[in-house]
């Protein structure tokens, strides 16, 4: 084969892994979605920027480029390498259908194809955004020379972070196939590295101040900056621009010549991995009289009627062999954490006075969420056998929710208690917030599975590259934390702010609700007049209602909602599991 | 006494037929050897039997109890799947105790079953390693211990030497013997002609969903048209395969050389 034929067939490869990651998002409604959600507020973040710059652009004073914001670029750019490292190392570090690849096209062709795939998929995401930022700046200060520079430094930002991220997470990977101790403590290191770099990153993003991050200026790869405005009233420093095309370019095809040698060190070297894996999957029960209890242990599931409790212990040992199952819950956590923080820099809330709510709604809605929000799917291959088994449908819930139960409701009512007494709570509030867990708690570990089962999925997606899960629906999620997070929020709202909740909720009815019916009225609708009217009066009624009645009948009606939904469930579950087909 | 009985059994996917009005009578004790191509209907009678799917149309009863009743079917039948149904987070040992819990088995004898199967499988050594780090074999011969740990009157096998190696495959096929000797009733589906050969006392092939001949295996290769009283050759030179070929031919030619005498459903 004519070696200088690995540029083509390197690209061919990047093609075709680019195509096959856009078939495989084609099929996941989910992450779809999920992306369109992101997509649309993104969008219409960059359209405003756009649209500012656009407007303003050629007011921004012209000046020279600092190495203030040369650091910033490097910031970014240190993220976009621990983003490639992470994925190199995880789940690209081969390609699909290694030993056909590999003895088809040489290995540099194998590795541009890794590599030139990467691009493509940060391309598809970036593209569009950055260009019409870039465009709208172009266009705003006149300066269309400076175009092509602006295309050159975005694509060499790229690449470079591109190729040192492989490079690190080929490396990673290496040492995890040579090394027996790294291999033995993998999961260990990868945690280190995450808690190092996030911790990093953030420390600097909020806490580094200008002078570290005028530091960073000196890093080369911030000088794609100077070669970015190029032809624009901004003046950055040519050298380092002329530095930084060179530097870059040949950054990037040395890069790839160093991916090349540790490709061929991986996929074709030894690997202790299999070994290590096989010493792990030794499990110390076998001696046991009941191997499934002392797989179990130490957690203390109540002794129940045999196929419940088996049921019960199978969730628990299959969540804590397999933690991968459960990273359908890391986004909402995240989510959470970084909403509670921005409230809480905002200036609305102190996080004490913040945590105790949250506290009491979140942690119930996760006790049921790890282990019954997609219990058929989860059952995988095994679920002829379990359907084919002697468990009722009784026991399929009292079994499913057990372990939420009892690992979920001791942590959610003493974590609600804990932090409402290190909040700014009275006794009385913080007691009925402890009530609140305790019946959201058991409500949830019904509902998840009531509602798992009434959205399942059963289409495997793959976490890391040789595992494969099964998270749950995106309907049942969203329909999961609506009928729990809702009730919960409304009665603890109105247990810790009455006065507010029933503001909030005489805006909701008087004003929001009837908004949509005045604008048909204005259209000339008539029965949307009269019911605007009625929802402006009833909004005005409950603005009148006292504040104590606000507080004890908003926090009954949630929880008895809460209560009967938990009893439909129970029951749902019960008869899915009798009546579920394959088919 | 009737262990599998079906009348007009049929199931349909919207505009697709996967069973087409399938009668069987497979009596007690028997291995009945179930064949067919690849998309037959062979998985889908198998389900609607284990009550896992529900029939478009017709009546099905297995051990005598009606196929929509689970409650009582599933204390009578076994069922292995093609995939091994099995939580592979768990160890053998760990996923049998757990399946033998959710059939409400008596925990001290059941122990002691499980280690008599899986040392007859030659499983022991591995019993407590993870499923996910056992080979295709090895997860074959769990799932199989499961399906006969509760000794169910009617076992339903898909292709249960897949992946297996040949001492492997003699055991199960000698389990499969002993299960029979005892009263079990075994429908087996399989590609490996050979095994059905010498184990079916009877063998239904099935094709694009009907069942195209039915028969004890030596009728079936007797009966057969091709070559059949030509000279060249009788029973005994000629193969199941050959019959099987035959009967699920899509040659016009081939498709009206049939099985005679035996029965030959279409």
């Amino acid at each position: 084969m004519p070696a200088s034929g690995w540029g083509r067939q390197g690209l061919a490869i990047g093609r075709l892994e680019f195509r096959r990651t856009v078939r495989a998002l084609r099929g996941d409604s989910a992450r779809l979605a999920l992306i369109g959600v992101v997509a649309v507020l993104f969008g219409l973040m960059v359209l405003a920027g756009t649209w500012l710059i656009l407007e303003f652009g050629n007011q921004i004073p012209a000046g020279d480029v600092s190495n203030v914001v040369r650091g910033s670029v490097a910031i970014q750019w240190l993220f976009a390498v621990f983003i490639s490292a992470q994925r190199a190392g995880s789940r690209h570090h081969s390609i699909d259908q290694e030993s056909l690849m590999l003895l088809t096209v040489p290995v540099r062709a194998v590795a541009l194809g890794l590599l030139s795939a990467e691009c493509f998929r940060a391309l598809a995401y970036f593209a569009v955004p950055v260009a019409l930022l870039g465009g709208a700046f172009v266009v705003s200060t006149g300066s269309p020379l400076m175009a092509p520079f602006l295309v050159a430094a975005v694509l060499l930002f790229l690449a470079t972070a591109l190729v040192i991220g492989f490079v690190l997470g080929l490396l990673a990977k290496l040492l995890v196939a040579r090394y027996r101790v790294v291999a033995e403590n993998k999961s260990v290191f990868s945690l280190l590295a995450v808690v190092v770099f996030v911790g990093g990153y953030v420390g600097l993003q909020n806490f580094g101040g200008q002078g570290v991050t005028a530091l960073l200026g000196w890093l080369p790869f911030s000088w794609v900056v100077d070669l970015a405005v190029i032809g624009s009233p901004f003046a950055g420093s040519l050298p380092r621009a002329a530095a930084m095309l060179v530097g870059g370019v040949a950054w990037t095809a040395g890069g790839l010549l160093v991916v090349e040698r540790l490709g061929v060190a991986l996929w074709f070297g030894d690997t202790v991995e299999d070994a290590v894996a096989a010493e792990q999957a030794r499990i110390d029960t076998g001696a046991a009289a009941d191997p499934l209890a002392a797989a179990v242990a130490p957690v203390p599931l109540p002794a129940i009627g045999q196929p419940a409790h088996r049921i019960a212990q199978r969730s628990v040992v299959v969540a804590r062999r397999n933690p991968q199952r459960l990273s359908f819950l890391v986004l909402p956590v995240v989510l959470l954490g970084v909403s509670l923080v921005n409230v809480a820099q905002t200036g609305v809330g102190s996080i004490l006075a913040l945590l105790p709510p949250l506290v009491v709604v979140a942690l119930p809605w996760l006790a049921g969420a790890v282990f019954g929000l997609n219990p058929l799917g989860d059952e995988g291959a095994a679920l002829p056998a379990t359907l084919t088994s002697l468990a009722s449908g009784r026991d399929y819930a009292v079994g499913l929710a057990l372990p939420g139960l009892t690992l979920g409701l001791p942590v959610a009512v003493l974590a609600t208690v804990a932090t409402g007494l290190a909040g700014p709570y009275a006794p009385l509030e913080v007691a009925m917030l402890g009530v609140i867990a305790l019946v959201l708690t058991p409500a949830a570990v019904v509902i998840a599975p009531a509602l798992g089962m009434a959205f399942p999925r059963y289409d495997p997606v793959r976490v890391g590259s040789d595992r494969e899960i099964v998270p749950p629906s995106l309907s049942a999620v969203v329909l999961y934390s609506l009928t729990l997070g809702v009730p919960g929020t409304v009665a603890a709202a109105a247990t810790l702010a009455p006065a507010g909740t029933r503001g909030f909720l005489s805006l909701f009815v008087g004003v929001l609700l009837a908004l949509p019916f005045g604008f048909l009225a204005g259209q000339g609708v008539g029965p949307a007049r009269e019911i605007a009217t009625w929802l402006g009066q009833v909004g005005a009624e409950i603005a009148a209602v006292p504040v104590q009645t606000v507080r004890w009948a908003g926090y009954v009606l949630p929880l008895a909602v809460v209560c009967l939904l938990a009893i439909w469930a129970f029951g749902a579950v019960t008869r899915r599991f009798r009546g579920h087909t394959l088919d | 006494m009737t262990a599998i009985e079906t009348t007009d059994l049929t199931k349909r996917y919207g505009s697709t037929t996967a069973v087409a009005g399938l009668d069987l009578a497979v009596p007690e004790g028997v291995v009945y050897g179930f064949l067919g191509p690849n998309g037959a209907g062979k998985t889908t009678t198998m389900r609607m039997l284990t009550s896992l799917t529900r029939p478009s149309n017709g009546s099905a009863r297995v051990a005598g109890v009606p196929v929509d009743d689970r409650e009582r079917l599933i204390e009578r039948v076994g069922y292995l799947p093609e995939e091994p149904p099995l939580y592979t987070e768990l160890t053998a040992r760990e996923q049998l105790t757990y399946v033998a819990g959710l059939r409400g088995l008596p925990e001290e004898a059941t122990r002691q079953r499980i280690d008599e199967l899986l040392d007859r499988l030659d499983l022991t050594e591995d019993a407590d390693r993870r499923i996910d780090a056992y080979s295709k074999g090895m997860r074959q011969k769990t799932a199989f211990v499961q399906s006969l740990l509760h000794d169910p009157d009617v076992l339903l096998l898909d292709e249960p030497t897949s992946g297996l190696d040949p001492r492997a495959a003699r055991t199960i096929r000698e389990m499969i013997d002993d299960l029979t000797d005892a009263g079990t009733t075994v429908l087996l589906s399989t590609h490996i002609l050979p095994v059905v050969d010498e184990h079916a006392d009877t063998v239904g092939v099935l094709y694009d969903g009907r069942l195209v001949a039915e028969g004890p295996p030596g009728d079936l290769k007797r009966q057969a048209d091709t070559g059949a009283g030509d000279g060249a050759g009788g029973a005994d030179e000629r193969t199941l395969e050959d019959v099987f070929l035959e009967v699920t031919s899509e040659d016009p030619a081939a498709d009206e050389a049939t099985v005679e005498g035996v029965t030959d459903a279409r």
